[in-house]
């Protein structure tokens, strides 16, 4: 197996969490908060370093959880929470896999039936997945810049549109929405347990940690600098009615006469960015099946995992449908991601101290 | 695995054969729509489009052409525009292209009904860019595209780019399909949109006698005798007579409340109104000359945008404007700069009182969106709404304060 360095699983761990900050995301902040979806963001980031901080604290064996049950429980326990975590990531993948395919339709291939276009994006991350994680990681370490050099210029070129009564009052639609219901607003980082599956792959726990804490506040930033610029560009309640908020901005921008469709970069990057996050879930999926069920191949779990991603995806009839199966996924894989590492880190540390006080 | 990888590699190359779609040749590029009321069906929908083998050289040797070969228009009635865009492409063989249209113009009798579906229905489009321009046509939208003939562009598409995005002379607001959506779901500022017209035919001239400068039916479009703009005549569209091939024009603006237009404004409001909301950049503005009838006239520069500080309990509304200026004519042999200053700071401030006042108090509306400026004043969206501004607003005192300088004087001493 070989190591993954640090700033490639921070550059991974940013990619996970910041696609879904290109599709509906910051569409359901805005539904909550009103034009303090920036406020939301920056709270949620803040919340999800707490929460981080405090599994680092109980969590300090490199080794996944679903081994760490393993050890503390017996094999049912370990399959079990093997499942949970699955579940979480294949909830998370399927949301993804679902809604892109349609926003491609919409906006790039307007003639293309949807079975296509979630076909062939299936067969780019069977592929992805099949030539292994390293080599996705690696890839994704070199284009993750480019997209950060493009997310500064289309911030910088929408400067004209800012403005700044957009986003006041200041806290929109109220403190409870922001601060209370928003903490639902934390399953954009719920990717965070993929640096815990993957624990295998790093040098050590505290580069591993290291990792974490990186991927966290960039990906917070850029979530907090595109809703916010969203916000400061389409005033509310008008920004709630558009689906694709940054693909919404990306069309405001005209460098003079010559380029006109900006988006079109956009779309590049957004579409590369999701084949890399569809690829690495994949692995993980099938990773983390091979360690539940301590199965000698991974290979072999591509193909099915894949297809079945892809069958789960096109149940939803509509966009619609798939936003709303998107909310209800979401709200399920959140929880399961942030509290099992806390728990049976909790637990490991509690039996730790009692075989030290017993010895 | 080698076969699987030649497999896999074949297949990308497939998909890198073309970009699929239509060639550039098989479509009609669309730069304009027009929206009249129709009478068999919901619209008479206009379709002007570009003639792209006449445009910048295209199949000449000898450059592009102009004025009317280089557009073409269809006009059908049909119950919304991809409707009518279906039965266009059954008169014109090219498929149409939304994808480079500049300018949506609506009727005026359309625009007084509302057009709020049609514009939710544009706005939905992706083929049609959120910042494409809007116009009131004063009598017929079709009317008006017929008359468009842009004599020294080659680019239709650029023709109306340059006359409603890039006119620096201010007599017409820069509002585009984005802004006009956002003033109308948002409800806090009413949207005011480019009046177009056609110039009636000119009277005069063809027998040596001295050619009018105005059409006949509008000789008496109001002169302005405030200070600013003085002397300059509150013209709208169609009422500046044009001496030659190019008979349509774009002056004044249709003032809207939500998606219903309810009246309108001329040219000189329309440089008011684009000073007291930050879009005039630069522009010659003649004033009021204290020492004899001949106005001065003034280069204006904003070098900020205006700041508005809105009191609720004192209800007033204090808006400063940053302007300096180069002076183009001299008021007298022998002038105090700082006495000219002074006068054309108070020609600047009652106009601009005056122009909000009048298009509150006749109009009812609040089209340079001071409710949302109000939003600093509050911290929840729920407490801003529960204050009633529309009904308020009538009650607050407007005083416009104007930092002006004249910084130079020309090329001349």
């Amino acid at each position: 197996m070989n190591l993954i360095g640090k700033k490639e699983f921070s550059s991974m761990l940013i990619t996970l969490m910041s696609v879904k900050l290109l599709l509906s995301y910051p569409l359901n902040l805005i539904k909550n908060s009103g034009n303090a979806a920036w406020i939301q963001m920056i709270f949620v980031t803040l919340i999800c370093l707490l929460i981080f901080k405090v599994t680092t604290m109980l969590y300090e064996k490199k080794i996944n959880i679903i081994e760490l049950a393993g050890i503390h429980g017996n094999k049912a326990v370990r399959i079990i929470v093997g499942l949970l975590i699955f579940i979480a990531l294949f909830l998370n993948m399927v949301s993804v896999m679902r809604i892109f395919p349609e926003s491609v339709k919409i906006v790039l291939l307007p003639d293309v039936e949807t079975d296509i276009i979630i076909g062939v994006c299936t067969l780019t991350v069977f592929i992805g997945a099949m030539l292994g994680i390293e080599s996705a990681v690696r890839i994704n370490y070199i284009f993750l810049p480019i997209c950060g050099i493009l997310l500064a210029a289309f911030l910088l070129l929408l400067l004209p549109y800012y403005k700044i009564e957009n986003i006041l009052p200041l806290f929109g639609n109220g403190g409870t929405n922001i601060f209370l219901k928003g903490i639902s607003g934390l399953s954009v980082f719920s990717d965070i347990i993929v640096l815990n599956i993957l624990l295998a792959y790093s040098k050590n726990i505290r580069e591993a940690r290291d990792s974490g804490y990186r991927a966290i506040i960039i990906s917070g930033t850029v979530g907090v600098l595109t809703t916010l610029v969203y916000g400061l560009i389409y005033p509310y309640p008008v920004s709630k009615n558009f689906v694709l908020p940054i693909y919404q901005i990306t069309r405001m921008i005209n460098l003079s006469s010559f380029f006109n469709r900006f988006e079109a970069l956009f779309q590049f990057i957004w579409s590369i960015l999701v084949f890399l996050y569809g690829t690495i879930y994949v692995y993980m999926l099938c990773f983390v099946w091979q360690t539940t069920f301590g199965l000698k191949y991974i290979r072999p779990l591509f193909l099915p995992v894949v297809l079945l991603v892809s069958a789960v995806a096109l149940i939803p009839q509509s966009i619609m449908d798939a936003n709303n199966m998107e909310r209800v996924f979401e709200n399920i894989s959140y929880p399961i991601a942030f509290l099992l590492p806390i728990i049976i880190g909790a637990i490991d540390k509690r039996k730790g101290i009692k075989e030290n006080e017993s010895s | 695995m080698k076969a699987v990888k030649f497999i896999a590699a074949a297949f990308l190359a497939c998909l890198l054969c073309s970009c699929g779609g239509s060639e550039p040749n098989d479509i009609a590029f669309v730069v304009a729509l027009g929206f009249d009321k129709g009478t068999q069906s919901e619209y008479e929908i206009t379709i002007q489009f570009a003639k792209v083998n006449q445009i910048s050289g295209g199949s000449s040797e000898n450059g592009g052409k102009a004025g009317p070969e280089i557009i073409q228009n269809v006009t059908v009635e049909a119950p919304d525009m991809y409707s009518a865009i279906n039965t266009a492409n059954h008169i014109v063989s090219k498929k149409f292209s939304l994808s480079h249209a500049k300018l949506i113009v609506f009727s005026r009798s359309l625009a007084e009904e509302g057009i709020g579906s049609v514009v939710d229905t544009i706005i939905r489009s992706n083929e049609i860019k959120p910042d494409v321009y809007m116009a009131v046509a004063k009598d017929s939208a079709k009317e008006y595209l017929s008359e468009v003939k842009p004599v020294v562009e080659v680019n239709p598409a650029k023709y109306y780019q340059l006359v409603y995005g890039e006119n620096e002379s201010g007599g017409i607001p820069k509002t585009n399909l984005l802004n006009f959506y956002f003033d109308k779901e948002a409800e806090k500022k009413s949207s005011v949109v480019p009046l177009a017209g056609v110039t009636q035919a000119q009277s005069g001239g063809e027998d040596g006698t001295e050619k009018s400068t105005e059409n006949n039916a509008n000789q008496n479009a109001p002169v302005n005798e405030e200070g600013f703009e003085y002397k300059v005549k509150n013209y709208t569209a169609g009422e500046v007579a044009v001496n030659g091939e190019n008979k349509s024009e774009a002056m004044g603006m249709a003032v809207f409340s939500g998606d219903k237009m309810i009246g309108t404004l001329g040219s000189v409001d329309g440089e008011l109104y684009n000073l007291l909301s930050g879009t005039l950049k630069r522009s010659y503005i003649s004033f009021r000359n204290r020492d004899n009838d001949t106005p001065v006239i003034v280069k204006i520069f904003q070098y900020k945008k205006p700041d508005y500080n809105i009191d609720i309990e004192n209800k007033t509304i204090d808006i400063k404007l940053f302007l300096e200026s180069d002076l183009y004519s001299r008021p007298q042999e022998n002038y105090d700069v700082d006495h000219l200053e002074e006068d054309i700071t108070n020609d600047i401030n009652s106009s601009a009182e005056n122009f909000i006042k009048k298009v509150r108090d006749e109009m009812g509306c609040d089209i340079l969106g001071i409710e949302k400026k109000l939003g600093y004043k509050f911290l929840t969206n729920e407490s801003l709404a529960e204050y009633d501004f529309k009904s308020d607003f009538k009650n607050y005192e407007i005083r416009v304060d104007a930092k002006f300088e004249i910084r130079r004087i020309g090329m001349k001493t």
